[in-house]
């Protein structure tokens, strides 16, 4: 049941331009998520609010708990468990030391490939205008 | 409020279960952060569409389950120094790698040369004269004291031995984790490499795979190969699939989505199968070829009840095993040969079809034609199946039952 409700969302799309967008996203996943974290702790239903408020980056949930443990186990992100008032505790992720350089690395190289890649844009963006 | 908080009980079960392979402790972690997060989302009431609609979103248990493994357990082993991680890491890759095979033979060499490094130089100063490295005639021989007396020949690093041997004991633990994690990586980076070229690359490995095949239906033909040549199929199809990093799962040998309509489906079709061939197929061929089957093989199972208990279970076994070798390995391996294409499936059931009738050759021509239809029926039912081993397995076991059965009661044509 599951697997035919999640079969629909996560399909491949036949869309060549939705086909490509998942590839982009997969890649910027990483440098996001440690970026919602730069100034405080969040949780993970917290990171993926944000991540949709913010960017409108539609991300499941089946994306980002697991990447969210391989970044715990890489070193990058901290985790503890914090109980709330909701009743259950939260398990909360912060970066670590090495996380936050290792974002500013990512983000350096993110920045510096986006540049390069509207640069080489500007004559179809004048084309499509 | 009830229903939606069962289902999430079932789904976390579920997903413990599919994550069986993780460390328990890491299994508790994400099972927590799981409920933690669907009662956020779904809000504390846990109503069941709400439930729904959050475990939609996070997919079906194997599917997260997969997600987890693959980024949580070999990551963490890419960093760890823990032999245990490294081993079990290595182990679940050595089944699709054999850059990882080879490492994991490593990493227990690598570690057992460091602790009899160790153990050499630190027990030096307790037995002497027993522990030391030794030139006897030509060869060297490193002793630890085990043995009684001093070995013969001459001592070649005396004292020297202790700092040496720590040194090496040292230089070999910290040497071997750091091969273990390079075959690691690499082999995951392989793995990946491999899902994405798919099955394309390796066309003439598939005609070698297809012509080794034949070579050994040909050779046992003429009674060249001993006992059987399943046996030898089943043993090239592993190498072949560990090679290319495949697994078992790749030919068809998995859990079918549901074993009571898997092993119902395999004994009604094994049943007919063993039907149709015993009063149609084989009288009418007899008719046609002027001969029945050689089934003398089979003469002395007549009447004699207790034989045909003793060999069921190699039966069955048996039947398993050349559904492995000729659906699972060659039906695939002939596929290959074209790449794949979803036209290419039922020429190669047919090829194999013909392949499995000529293997029963010591059942004469009427025999073998038999047994190529069967392998036929068996073919379809394997891709009728989407490419799922098990309904043909048990089809195969059936219908040998029954032909048993029928020889036993001596029903069975040509005996």
């Amino acid at each position: 049941m599951y697997r035919a409700m999640h079969g629909k969302a996560d399909a491949e799309p036949s869309d060549p331009v939705a086909r490509w967008e998942v590839q982009l996203r997969k890649g910027g996943l990483e440098l996001v998520i440690l970026a919602s974290l730069w100034s405080e702790k969040l949780y993970g239903l917290e990171i993926l609010r944000r991540l949709a408020d913010g960017s409108g980056l539609v991300v499941t949930e089946g994306t980002v708990y697991p990447l969210l443990a391989r970044l715990k186990a890489e070193g990058w992100v901290d985790a503890e468990w914090v109980e709330a008032e909701a009743g259950h505790p939260r398990k909360y992720y912060r970066l670590t030391p090495g996380g936050r350089r290792h974002a500013l690395r990512l983000a350096r190289s993110w920045s510096s490939f986006a540049a390069g890649v509207d640069r080489l844009l500007a004559p179809l963006r004048k084309e499509d205008r | 409020m009830g229903d939606g908080s069962h289902r999430l009980d079932t789904y976390l079960g579920e997903l413990g279960g599919a994550l069986r392979r993780l460390p328990a402790e890491q299994r508790t972690e994400i099972l927590a952060e799981l409920r933690s997060h669907v009662r956020d989302s779904a809000g504390p009431a846990l109503d069941d569409p709400a439930v729904v609609a959050a475990l939609e979103r996070l997919g079906s248990p194997a599917e997260l389950a997969a997600r987890y493994e693959s980024e949580g357990l070999l990551a963490r082993a890419e960093r760890s120094d823990s032999p245990w991680l490294l081993a079990s890491a290595l182990a679940r890759l050595a089944a699709e790698s054999l850059t990882a095979a080879v490492a994991l033979l490593g990493l227990v060499v690598g570690y057992g040369l460091a602790i009899s490094f160790f153990l050499a130089a630190l027990t030096k100063p307790f037995a002497p004269t027993r522990v030391g490295l030794w030139l006897a005639g030509e060869e060297l021989s490193l002793h630890l004291g085990w043995r009684d007396g001093a070995p013969v020949g001459r001592e070649l690093l005396g004292w020297w031995i202790v700092p040496l041997g720590l040194l090496l004991g040292v230089a070999a633990w910290w040497a071997t984790p750091r091969l273990a994690r390079r075959a690691i990586r690499r082999s995951r980076r392989q793995r990946t490499r491999t899902a994405r070229r798919d099955w394309r690359s390796g066309r003439a490995l598939a005609l070698f795979d297809v012509a080794v095949a034949v070579g050994f239906v040909v050779a046992d033909y003429f009674e060249i190969v001993p006992f059987s040549s399943t046996p030898f199929f089943l043993a090239l199809g592993w190498i072949s699939l560990r090679l290319r990093g495949r697994r078992y799962r790749d030919v068809g040998l998995a859990r079918p989505k549901s074993w009571p309509r898997a092993l119902a489906i395999g004994a009604v079709a094994g049943i007919l199968l063993e039907l149709v061939s015993t009063f149609v197929t084989v009288p009418l061929l007899s008719r046609l070829a002027g001969q029945p089957p050689d089934l003398s093989d089979f003469q002395p199972l007549v009447g004699n009840l207790s034989l045909v208990l003793i060999f069921l279970a190699p039966l069955w076994l048996g039947s398993c095993a050349e559904e492995v070798a000729y659906r699972g390995y060659l039906v695939n391996r002939f596929a290959d040969l074209a790449g794949r294409p979803s036209w290419a499936w039922v020429p190669a059931v047919i090829l194999v079809g013909a392949l499995f009738g000529w293997s029963h050759g010591g059942q004469g021509i009427t025999g073998m034609v038999q047994e190529g239809f069967a392998g036929l029926v068996l073919g379809l039912l394997y891709l009728a199946s989407g490419r799922n081993l098990i309904v043909p397995s048990v089809a195969h076991a059936a219908a040998n039952t029954l032909a048993f059965v029928l020889i036993y009661l001596d029903r069975y044509p040509g005996i």
